[in-house]
């Protein structure tokens, strides 16, 4: 006899990662739609902002400078007279390029040192093991400066800059997730058949450690913004034509922080909301698709045991 | 064990090798030299200066291999070297503000595990119950926001309110602990705020692992109390994850301590790091760093000596 | 476990919420007021050079008194304690030099604007009067100055023999001193002008100069050296790196030092000076000054307005129009006096080597292009007021004045007219435009680049800015004639660098990048001079021609920048407080009203 308990279903995969992202953690969809409006928001710029960019730069108007709101600035103007909502938008750009730049970078660049170290071993993955363990115990912070005065300030500069550390760090669970996959049986049948190291890399560890590698993916989002915001206020970060939050909340927003607060207040909103919808995205990803939290029979608390006793005190009678 | 830890501490010297090697190379790679800095400086004053007894008096006219080799063994003499701008010694810099840092770091470990541990482990006990969600938006709220803008708010308000600023000189904490205090509490808070919210969540997760484990189920079915559960079961299990992420935190203290140093004048290597670097002031950022990267070193191998002595069953590698 | 955590979020809840509604609340909208505030009648700005200062009023408050402390702050301390130290390193309070300023000239208020010092604004120091024949310049000492009670001088006299003594190391000319004093200022070049110095008893120095120029006899009265005794080379190294023997005849003794921290320096009891403003008050008024290592502005700010520093914008630092405005909101009347300046003004360096900035109608071209009087007025918030030169001082050096130029050389720096510019371009062969590029720094004003390029792009002409990430960055891209890249310049980096190249060490070094023979002849011409007047003359020609060439592209006018000085301060001018050129001669000037 089959009964239902509540509390004690296990998780399966059966329904579609999506479906099931939205009906169990609801939070991290909304964070899912929010990065997407972002993104969408930064694809079209152009077309959202009342006053897009002409020539690659903002437009300037410093007779209406610092303005308040108003119907032809929804939000006013900065120091220069930039329209601070299309700045704002246009700040969007920059801050998804830079995530998804990021993102993208640091996880190929930990998958590529990661895996390769822990398939062909050996020396190969001691000398790169002993690297890494070097550059992790220098402080991220340091580092980032000191790459941001070797490369200067802007948008590639600022990629590489936050990616490179990122993915040299993030190397090590990679490699720890793909040393555990490495002895499972079927790696060894491919061994006995021949394959190379490529192949086998290619075809039977990266899948088997995909969930890890999108956790870190999904995790690492909200960093980026944060960093380059820290960047720029220590003096380092975007060229100064290119729009970006961090930028805009160090520098002018902070200067007029007291007589004109929509210029610190609104990239830092944006800035706080970018970071909490990747860090719920993250954490949803994470609940799901993690291995470790799949499995035995679920978890308990107080509050369902009761509940699961008052029903079977209730079913007794 | 007593073998284990020695060939760890044996370890350390390959590791630190190659620490200075790529500190120095970092550093050396970084466009504007020292020497222009100084003639900058002067340049400013309305002195014109020569460039080649700018760099003779800074010893930088010798190849830079022998500058390496000078500095690396001299570490081992204790002299790291003579600050470029600073009539001192590297060393005698970085040992009178490391008490300042140290303090500062550990106040701020102090009290965001005393924030998150808690809250992390009730999270956990009423997974996507009211509590969890709000405590966790909140977490996700305090390490969104800037450091560097909170920072300014708490600083500045109150001066504009109450005319209050906070004590501008550094007292150690022996010689006056009141007065000490009045000086870190702020900022320690700062900086705790932040890490807790990113520990939180790690935490929470982790107490989530372990409450998945079926020795925790046998727990239940025997009837103890939840409290028991959670603070000396679950607790003790996750010794290690925590453990792991206090150790891998200290190394992200280094980042919040710069901007925090700055911005409340306190006289430690954060703020030192920054100035330095910008002036291109070689011997000292490479102090800084090998010291900030030694310490991290140092606690993980505490770290992982701690593991082994817990749970004897660890397999370290 | 539930109600602990409730707790927890209740309070969490509330203080975000307090945080929310104070950023949002307070000081929302303060109409910008773009007109800097006159707190007292000083800030109107006159139209003579110097431009836009204020007359100073001798004393902002009342009569002297003695007693008190002030506490100032700095970014950095060198801790360099050798009397070779330039006066950049301007916390030496402790030394003193041969002659040093005339306090009584502070109402002309030249005194206190221009960089340079002449020898009309000179008087004596340590030394009581000199003359000059034939070369030989006599000076008599004054028969009470003695060095401070400390280390290694133990409050000996100061004679004759100890100025020989400080010269001969520096210069290499005796006192068994056979080379120059190796060190970063080139004192043997900027006074080059003496070959031997002698004494003549205890108390009168006669130096030797190679000429008998009065042009040389102002360079060496107006450079200032610190006066000091052999017993410094008697110290070990790590004595002289010890602050414990750090001393001279000077108003303030370093009584303390704590690194990272702060210096301590108390009063000089057994000072010599007294106030020329004041002729029977004895110097020093104040008791103690405490010099505060600081280097965050908003650090700053916040320590002036709780009332623990007494100056802010000190030493070259400067707040910006709104953190002046905040200050001025937020502090109660009378707890302060403000004082408003222009500072240099910022200007790109054209680089010649770029083939249409080579050309002279090029570059007229884009000054008509900027429109100096909108950024004046709007982005430096000058309102209504309209502009009178961009920062005179940058353009001209103290041999000149803007009042004699040309109208027509005035206004090509500040009427602006777009379709001229375009006319004059195409003339030039350049119809479509052309770009440009430019590297600015990081501390500056990038969003006034942004700005520039906005008025340049209207003629057609693309200014690409980057940002490097350090001063000596730029510098490099500047000097290197083989790119095309021209640089930020700004107030003395864009006038006659040729004049201050005759200190280099390695001969006349041309600074500016320009290779032009008329500019060359004049300064040749110039320091051939032998009188005063020849070198005004020759001076102001130079100046003119230099702004008829219009190698520098100004961003029109400058920042209006303010130091605030606490109320309690008396005794000073603003602006000489503000750069804190000298400050071993005014801090003794200064008083505090509450003794405190």
């Amino acid at each position: 006899m089959k009964e239902e308990k509540k509390g004690v279903k296990p998780r399966k995969h059966s329904s579609p990662f999506l479906k099931e992202l939205f009906t169990t953690k609801p939070l991290a969809g909304i964070g899912l739609v929010v990065l997407i409006l972002m993104v969408l928001v930064a694809v079209l710029a152009d077309v959202l902002a009342p006053y897009p960019m002409v020539d690659g730069q903002l437009q300037v108007d410093v007779l209406h400078k610092l303005a308040k709101r108003s119907l032809e600035h929804p939000l006013g103007t900065d120091n220069l007279g930039r329209d601070l909502l299309s700045y704002l938008i246009y700040g969007a750009r920059t801050s998804v390029i830079l995530c998804v730049a990021c993102t993208i970078l640091s996880t190929v660049l930990s998958t590529i040192i990661g895996v390769s170290s822990a398939v062909l071993g050996g020396k190969f993955d001691l000398l790169v093991q002993r690297l890494v363990d070097a550059w992790q115990c220098i402080p991220s912070m340091l580092i980032l400066l000191i790459l941001m005065v070797l490369l200067g300030n802007g948008v590639p500069q600022l990629i590489i800059a936050i990616a490179v550390p990122g993915g040299i760090a993030g190397s090590r669970m990679v490699r720890s997730a793909a040393m555990s996959v490495k002895d499972s049986g079927y790696v060894k049948m491919s061994d006995m058949l021949g394959s190379n190291a490529v192949w086998k890399m290619w075809k039977h560890v990266i899948p088997n450690i995909l969930p890890i590698i999108i956790i870190n993916m999904a995790g690492s989002l909200g960093g980026v913004v944060m960093m380059e915001a820290s960047l720029n206020f220590l003096g380092y970060g975007v060229d100064p034509g290119t729009p970006s939050w961090g930028a805009l909340i160090t520098s002018t927003g902070r200067t007029y922080m007291f007589s004109y607060p929509l210029l610190a207040i609104c990239p830092g909103v944006l800035i706080a909301l970018m970071v909490f919808a990747s860090a719920m995205f993250g954490d949803g990803v994470r609940d799901i698709l993690d291995p470790r939290l799949k499995g035995g029979v679920g978890s308990y608390n107080a509050k369902k045991l009761r509940k699961i006793a008052a029903k079977m005190t209730a079913a007794q009678k | 064990m007593a073998k284990y830890a020695l060939k760890r501490v044996l370890l350390l010297i390959p590791t630190l090798l190659l620490v200075c090697v790529i500190v120095f190379v970092l550093l050396r790679t970084v466009p504007g030299s020292a020497v222009d800095y100084m003639i900058y400086q002067f340049q400013t004053a309305g002195v014109t200066v020569d460039q080649a007894q700018v760099e003779h008096m800074l010893g930088m006219d010798k190849p830079a291999v022998v500058q390496f080799f000078d500095w690396f063994t001299g570490i081992f003499q204790g002299d790291l070297g003579e600050s470029l701008f600073q009539a001192e010694g590297v060393w005698d810099i970085i040992s009178r503000q490391l008490p300042v840092t140290l303090e500062l770091g550990i106040l701020t470990l102090l009290f965001s595990n005393m924030i998150s541990i808690p809250l992390g482990i009730f999270c956990a006990a009423r997974q996507d119950s009211v509590s969890d969600y709000l405590i966790r938006i909140i977490s996700v709220l305090l390490l969104s926001l800037p450091v560097f803008w909170i920072a300014t708010i708490v600083l500045v308000y109150p001066a504009v309110w109450f005319g209050y600023a906070p004590p501008m000189t550094y007292v150690p904490f022996f010689t006056n602990p009141a007065e000490n205090m009045k000086m870190f509490l702020v900022p320690a808070l700062l900086g705790a705020f932040t890490q807790a919210g990113m520990q939180l969540r790690t935490i929470r997760t982790m107490t989530l692992e372990t409450m998945r484990q079926d020795y925790i189920r046998t727990c239940w079915a025997k009837g103890v109390g939840e409290t028991q559960i959670l603070f000396i079961h679950a607790l003790r299990n996750s010794m290690i994850p925590i453990i792991t992420m206090i150790g891998g935190s200290v190394a992200g203290l280094v980042g919040g301590s710069v901007i925090l140093e700055t911005m409340f004048n306190m006289p430690g290597i954060g703020a030192q790091v920054v100035a330095a670097l910008d002036m291109r002031d070689y011997p000292l950022v490479q102090g800084c760093v090998l010291v900030f990267s030694i310490f991290v070193m140092v606690v993980n191998l505490i770290v992982d000596l701690t593991y082994k002595w817990i749970d004897p069953r660890v397999e370290l590698e | 476990m539930k109600k602990t955590a409730k707790r927890i979020i209740s309070m969490l809840l509330s203080l975000s919420m307090v945080l929310a509604l104070a950023a949002c609340g307070s000081g929302g909208g303060q109409p910008g007021n773009s007109n800097p505030p006159a707190n007292n009648d000083n800030n109107t700005p006159s139209s003579s050079a110097p431009a836009e200062s204020n007359a100073p009023a001798p004393a902002a408050s009342g009569e002297p008194q003695y007693g008190g402390n002030l506490t100032v702050y700095f970014q950095e301390f060198y801790n360099d304690y050798d009397p070779s130290v330039a006066d950049m390193r301007n916390y030496c309070l402790w030394f003193e030099p041969l002659f040093g300023i005339d306090w009584s000239r502070e109402d002309t208020g030249e005194v206190f604007t221009s960089e340079y010092l002449t020898m009309e604004w000179m008087t004596g120091q340590i030394a009581e009067s000199y003359t000059f024949e034939n070369g030989d310049l006599t000076v008599k000492l004054r028969e009470d100055v003695f060095f401070q009670d400390k280390e290694p001088y133990n409050g000996r006299q100061c004679v004759a023999g100890d100025v020989k003594w400080t010269y001969d190391r520096l210069l290499g000319t005796g006192s068994g001193f056979d080379t120059p004093y190796e060190c970063m200022q080139p004192w043997s070049d900027l006074l080059n002008m003496v070959t031997s110095i002698d004494t003549d008893g205890d108390y009168t120095v006669i130096f030797h100069f190679n000429t008998d120029s009065e042009l040389a006899l102002n360079s060496f009265m107006t450079t200032q050296v610190n006066i000091a005794g052999h017993e410094w080379d008697e110290l070990t190294p790590e004595q002289k790196s010890d602050w414990h023997y750090a001393a001279g005849t000077g108003p303030y003794i370093l009584d303390e030092y704590v690194p990272d921290s702060y210096m301590k320096f108390v009063k000089n009891e057994n000072y010599y000076d007294y106030d020329e403003r004041y002729p029977e008050n004895k110097l020093p008024y104040l008791d103690s000054i405490t010099c505060q290592l600081m280097a965050d502005s908003t650090g700053t700010q916040t320590q002036f307005m709780a009332g623990n520093l007494d100056v802010i914008a000190w030493g070259g630092n400067v707040l910006t129009k709104t953190e002046a405005e905040l200050l001025e909101n937020t502090m109660a009347p009378g707890t302060f006096t403000r004082y408003d300046f222009v500072s240099a003004p910022p200007a790109v360096g054209l680089k010649l080597t770029h083939p249409a900035l080579a050309d002279i109608n090029v570059r007229k071209a884009l000054q008509m292009a900027v429109n100096s009087q909108e950024i004046y007025q709007e982005y430096f918030g000058y309102g209504d007021r309209d502009l009178n030169m961009p920062g005179v001082w940058a353009l001209v050096t103290q041999y000149s004045s803007v009042d004699s130029w040309s109208q027509e050389l005035k206004d090509s720096y500040t009427k602006c007219d777009v379709e001229g510019a375009k006319a004059l371009l195409a003339e030039a062969g350049y119809p479509d435009g052309f770009a440009f590029d430019v590297v600015i720094f990081g501390a500056l004003d990038a969003d006034l680049f942004t700005l520039v390029a906005s008025y340049l792009q209207k003629i057609g002409v693309t200014m690409n800015v980057s940002v490097a990430t350090s001063p000596m960055e730029m510098q490099q891209q500047g000097k290197d004639l083989s790119n095309e890249i021209s640089i930020f310049v700004s107030g003395g980096q864009s006038r006659i660098s040729a004049i201050q190249a005759y200190f280099t060490p390695n001969g006349r070094e041309n600074s500016t990048n320009i290779n032009d023979p008329e500019m060359t002849r004049m300064v040749e011409e110039f320091l051939s001079a032998t009188t005063m007047e020849d070198a005004e003359r020759i001076g102001k020609e130079m100046d003119e021609y230099w702004a008829g060439q219009h190698y520098c592209l100004y961003l029109g006018g400058a920042e209006v920048i303010s130091t605030f000085v606490s109320g309690r301060v008396g005794g000073y001018s603003g602006e000489r407080l503000w750069k804190n050129w000298n400050a071993n001669q005014i801090l003794p000037r200064i008083w505090v009203t509450d003794g405190k």
